[in-house]
């Protein structure tokens, strides 16, 4: 194999390509990108055995070829080399030679067939949608998932195409997100659940533009078609909730607040928050949503926030965390929260839109 | 030289969860009250009340069992920053009649006396002052034993449980001890007191009646120990106890196991056990160690550290029952599990309810 590229184009591939390699492996080549030089091309492809990431890049060959590098290594050189000078790979056996301008580097490759490859299996439907589409579901909903919870399906993020809708549903047991999407009809149902990986690193793929990815679902494995990158991960296994049952009717006690002022109350209130718990207090009252911390230092703090709400006062223990996160989330200026008692869980939507939803369950304090 | 005997109390608060929750809703003080895991699943009971004992009801018992003995029972969830300000009132307590005390769990403690009487004239005045103020001011009772050792104090105050004072004078003490089981003593579990029963030993007394050697002879280092405490020799001091890094349990076979099922099983008894440990000393902690020994005495240790301390005692099983699938077991035989929950925090006061239950 022998290339010559810039920093920049390199760079496009391997950066992606590397990030879904984990820093400590079970297999010494799973700490290596699997380079392809061929036609005009170089394929870039990183794995874990659960995501697998090829990136394409256009590049001049010399030589055609494959090899591996160890990927964080070579991240690292692509990245210090100054801007200007052109980028040669050559292989002398297993052995990669990097040369730019003044600086050479030898890498040691492994054998390019021991390289593992995702098996993705028989492929069942395929679907395109809308980038940002994909993009607003997962970033509204992914930081309610679990996180290394025993109840591995709630590690990840579930998809559900019925007809026009998709629908993302996170949850760790404690919080739940929810948001519906109106997109292209799929060719059937698909109820999958991405994994937490998979869902974190389409997020940093995923662009804000309307331009169409495939979409490749497979028993096991879903797989994303994007321009210059082809990413697919492993499915998670297993039933999700019934999330319908923990998603109250929106006819509960209705507090409309302003997005922005709530939210940074929120942030004032969190600051003296319990530090193990972050536990707060939100009480309801007449036109008043008021938000008060103590922690065991004895130290104190309350925030009143003007609330659209007429009833009986009403006052409920929150992780701050959670409310910060669904509130920063919500797209619309004013928040609508649904509430009963304090041992019920409260509904958030946007004032003017029904999705996205979040349900909190509340704390005992 | 002869010493100055030692005077030592246990303290051991009677029901006291249960106890707590019967003081302040006075609609709960005349039925049989659990508290403890979900009676429709699979949690154990924390502590009973006595009218709930009256139907056999006890610690440790699945809660689905309780349920079946005494449906009309009223079960409870455990409310743990309740009981763990009510221990915080306790201990605060009994430290004004030591500096030197050592609290077992939320509800226990040792109290060492000696040389520390102040204005009382006796060891059992004080005892009876910890008694009358716990009363006063914690609207509890509490059970304490007085003796000249931490292991005769801890077997007088179970002896007239609840609400008793049992004070064994040293002279008395090798009387005391004679006719109970030999399960009493610390260190005998299920295999050792199998091994003291095959050779017809039931009591204190017949432990006595043997030589040290023999005890050695038939236990290992253990019986050594075991023949001191059968005299009543124990001088194990009382301190303010060394922050805990972990809590473990481990059990051996009578016979090797080969069975996964059945070690998933036991796995989910130890589970238990460890998560009612730590409950009792208001403790979470992180990381679960999974022990199993085969038959050639390698031992090996699987861990996993968690994100989140396991909630209930059934997700604290779940991950103990997926490290056993790293190890040997299934494929080599197993004569020894055992289960530890280290990386230990002070468990939250505040709960945060789930979504799903």
């Amino acid at each position: 194999m022998r290339i010559e590229s810039s920093k920049e184009e390199l760079l496009a591939g391997v950066n992606p390509a590397a990030s879904v390699v984990e820093t400590r492996q079970t297999l010494p080549i799973l700490g290596h990108l699997h380079l392809t030089a061929e036609g005009e091309h170089l394929q870039i492809i990183g794995t874990d055995l659960e995501v697998e990431l090829r990136a394409t890049c256009p590049v001049a060959v010399a030589e055609e070829g494959q090899v591996t590098v160890p990927a964080r290594k070579f991240l690292d050189i692509i990245r210090s080399l100054p801007e200007a000078a052109p980028i040669q790979l050559s292989q002398e056996g297993e052995r990669i030679q990097i040369l730019s301008g003044r600086s050479r580097f030898h890498l040691a490759g492994l054998a390019p067939d021991d390289f593992p490859r995702l098996e993705i299996g028989d492929h069942q439907s395929e679907v395109s949608l809308p980038q940002e589409a994909l993009k607003g579901l997962l970033e509204r909903t992914s930081f309610a998932m679990a996180r290394d919870d025993v109840r591995y399906y709630l590690n990840g993020i579930l998809l559900e195409w019925t007809g026009n809708n998709l629908r993302a549903v996170a949850t760790d047991g404690h919080r739940l997100a929810l948001m519906d999407r109106e997109v292209a009809a799929a060719p059937e149902e698909i109820h999958v659940i991405l994994p937490r990986k998979g869902v974190q690193e389409l997020e940093r793929l995923l662009g804000d533009s309307e331009e169409t990815i495939e979409v490749t679902f497979t028993p096991s494995h879903v797989r994303f078609q994007l321009p210059g990158i082809t990413f697919a991960t492993k499915l998670i296994e297993g039933r999700f909730p019934d999330y319908r049952r923990v998603i109250p009717e929106a006819n509960g006690h209705q507090v409309v607040v302003d997005r922005a002022t709530f939210q940074q109350a929120l942030r004032r209130i969190a600051i003296l928050a319990n530090r193990k718990t972050h536990g707060i207090r939100v009480a309801v009252r007449e036109g008043t949503l008021v938000l008060s911390a103590e922690n065991p230092d004895q130290e104190e703090a309350t925030e009143e926030v003007a609330a659209d709400f007429s009833g009986e006062p009403i006052e409920i223990g929150f992780n701050v965390d959670y409310l910060q996160q669904a509130i920063a989330a919500l797209p619309d200026d004013q928040v609508l929260l649904h509430l009963w008692d304090s041992q019920s869980s409260c509904l958030i939507l946007p004032a003017a839109q029904t999705t996205p939803k979040y349900v909190i369950m509340p704390m005992r304090l | 030289m002869s010493e100055r005997p030692r005077r030592i109390l246990h303290c051991d608060m009677d029901g006291f969860f249960a106890a707590i929750h019967r003081r302040d809703e006075p609609h709960l003080r005349e039925v049989p009250l659990v508290v403890g895991g979900d009676p429709d699943g699979r949690g154990v009971v924390s502590t009973a009340n006595y009218a709930a004992r009256r139907y056999g009801r006890h610690s440790a018992m699945p809660a689905a069992t309780a349920k079946r003995l005494c449906p009309e029972a009223v079960f409870l969830r455990p409310d743990l920053a309740r009981y763990r300000a009510g221990s915080r009132r306790l201990m605060a307590l009994l430290s004004e009649f030591s500096d030197r005390i050592e609290p077992v769990s939320l509800d226990e403690a040792y109290l060492e006396l000696t040389d520390r009487l102040s204005s009382y004239p006796s060891t059992t005045a004080a005892a009876e002052a910890i008694r009358a103020r716990v009363r006063e001011t914690l609207g509890l009772t509490v059970s304490v034993g007085v003796a000249n050792s931490r292991l005769v104090a801890k077997l007088a105050s179970d002896w007239d449980k609840p609400d008793g004072l049992t004070v064994v004078p040293p002279k008395q003490v090798p009387g005391f001890l004679a006719p109970l089981p030999v399960r009493k003593l610390p260190g005998v579990g299920p295999t050792t007191e199998r091994t003291l029963t095959e050779a017809s030993l039931a009591t204190v007394a017949d432990l006595r009646a043997q030589g040290r050697e023999r005890l050695v002879h038939l236990l290992g280092r253990i019986g050594g120990t075991l023949h001191n405490l059968a005299w009543g020799r124990d001088d194990c001091p009382v301190g303010v106890e060394r922050a805990r890094k972990s809590l473990g349990v481990e059990t051996t076979f009578a016979v090797d196991q080969v069975n996964l099922a059945e070690m998933d099983r036991i796995l989910t008894s130890l589970a238990e056990r460890v998560h009612r440990g730590l409950l009792t000393r208001g403790l979470t902690g992180r990381t679960v160690t999974v022990k199993a020994r085969y038959p050639d005495f390698r031992t090996v240790t699987r861990s996993q550290t968690l994100a989140e301390p396991p909630a209930e005692a059934e997700a604290l099983a779940t991950v103990a029952q997926q490290l056993l699938r790293r190890t040997e077991a299934g494929q080599t035989p197993v004569r020894l599990l055992g289960l530890t929950v280290a990386n230990l925090t002070e468990a939250e006061p505040a709960e945060q309810l789930p979504l799903f239950r």
